[in-house]
């Protein structure tokens, strides 16, 4: 599955390992995330994300 | 106001915006402020850095035309692209066709938000250099100082540094130099607690960053440029961003508003509970105190306990202005809780604890609520609570 990157910091979306800590569990695909779903380092909202 | 000469090739051109009061709506500004722009000019290549507000626009071109013609103009570095630096950016663009505007990787989806249009910026990392012929432009990854596409621009041969937002201050003063003008201390402090505050480690990192460059000359974007006691700022910026001391004892803070009395009980007797367990409890009550005062407090301690009657359905004036003064420090993970007394619906508490979690405050348990005047009941049971959360730290 597609990687994607913060286009304000660092962090990228690794759909292999989800987000465990805000309740997303590994294998989450970055299109099926919530929308209320944000960039863990700096609270970037999904729109705010590329492709890796 | 007319452009400056900083040194040879290099000029201010900048706006001097002597009514400001209020910045950004949340900052006060009572000297006004200045939007800094910057011409360096080389043997080959001539660069603007930063631009300013879109309403200045016009003041600004013409500050800039004397210092260089717009056309002359190769590359415009935006340092950040919050829109008091940017917001000119397309009127500027208008009558500077050969400039390539030059931003950081993150900076390139703001623009690109700025100008709804595709400008084609150059992108520059970290250690990236622009030769303009004589002055070398190097860029300095430095994110969130405050903004997330920050850097710096270094122009290595006369040493400055161009800093953006950092060592910057809301001060207006036409003589430019701080070594010109009067102490301005206070509004470059209160310019770090309300823009730098927030992201402390992010400063502490950019200090480390700039610490082994020499630097004769830091150019900011609001405020005086800094060619005196360069170091005394540096040093200033150091002190505000460690890291705050970490106490022996364990400390929960109490703040309240209580009207009759009754959620002011059952505060001291939350203090009693945290006491009794060993820890600290320092006990404020909101309509005596500034709750701007009471950040750094926060800051240090281990949690937050705060107390509100409820009226109309809601928590009190006092406290909403304290729980949206807590974006400025770092709170999370911190323990949180509330309490109060109500007449028949006590919403107040449950607003509080809501607004807690989402400032990433850790919120163990529910708010205690009492129905008006605390029994001896009540109060044995706010004790206990006391007791719980100091264990739940």
């Amino acid at each position: 599955m597609q990687k994607f990157e913060c286009g304000m910091c660092e962090y990228t979306y690794d759909p292999a390992k989800g987000d465990p800590a805000r309740g997303i569990p590994p294998g989450t695909s970055f299109e099926s995330l919530p929308d209320s779903w944000k960039c863990p380092k700096c609270g970037a909202g999904k729109n705010m994300f590329v492709e890796a | 106001m007319r452009q400056v000469r900083i040194l040879p090739g290099i000029h201010w051109v900048g706006v001097l915006d002597t009514q400001l009061r209020v910045f950004d709506v949340i900052m006060q500004a009572q000297h006004g402020t200045t939007y800094n722009s910057y011409v360096v000019r080389g043997t080959d290549k001539v660069a603007l850095i930063d631009a300013s507000k879109e309403k200045f626009a016009e003041t600004f071109l013409r500050t800039l035309r004397p210092a260089a013609d717009p056309r002359e103009i190769d590359y415009l570095v935006c340092n950040h692209l919050e829109p008091d630096h940017s917001g000119a950016l397309d009127d500027v663009l208008a009558v500077a066709p050969n400039a390539q505007v030059v931003v950081s990787k993150p900076g390139r989806m703001l623009v690109q938000a700025i100008l709804n249009r595709d400008v084609k910026p150059r992108i520059v990392k970290d250690d990236d250099r622009i030769e303009l012929g004589g002055k070398t432009l190097r860029f300095i990854s430095a994110p969130f100082v405050h903004w997330p596409d920050t850097m710096f621009t270094y122009l290595e041969e006369d040493q400055i540094l161009f800093s953006g937002d950092f060592l910057g201050a809301h001060y207006c003063d036409a003589r430019l130099y701080n070594d010109l003008i009067e102490n301005y201390d206070e509004a470059f402090r209160y310019y770090f607690q309300v823009i730098m505050r927030p992201f402390k480690e992010y400063v502490r990192q950019a200090l480390a960053k700039i610490e082994t460059l020499p630097i004769k000359i830091i150019c900011p974007v609001h405020g005086p440029i800094l060619r005196a006691d360069i170091n005394r700022y540096i040093d200033m910026y150091r002190e505000w961003s460690a890291e705050p001391p970490k106490t022996a004892t364990k400390r929960l803070l109490i703040l309240y508003v209580s009207s009759y009395g009754n959620t002011e009980r059952m505060g001291h007797a939350i203090a009693r509970g945290i006491r009794e367990a060993g820890a600290e409890a320092p006990v404020y009550d909101l309509t005596q105190v500034n709750a701007r005062d009471m950040l750094d407090e926060i800051e240090t301690a281990d949690g937050l306990v705060v107390g509100s009657c409820t009226i109309n359905g809601d928590a009190l004036e006092q406290i909403w202005v304290l729980l949206s003064s807590m974006a400025t420090i770092n709170v999370k993970d911190k323990l949180g809780a509330s309490f109060g007394s109500f007449g028949w619906s006590g919403e107040g508490p449950l607003m509080i604890v809501e607004r807690m979690k989402g400032l990433k405050f850790r919120v163990p348990e529910e708010p205690v609520r009492v129905n008006l005047v605390p029994t001896d009941a009540d109060l044995k049971s706010c004790e206990a609570y006391g007791k719980r959360l100091v264990d739940a730290i």
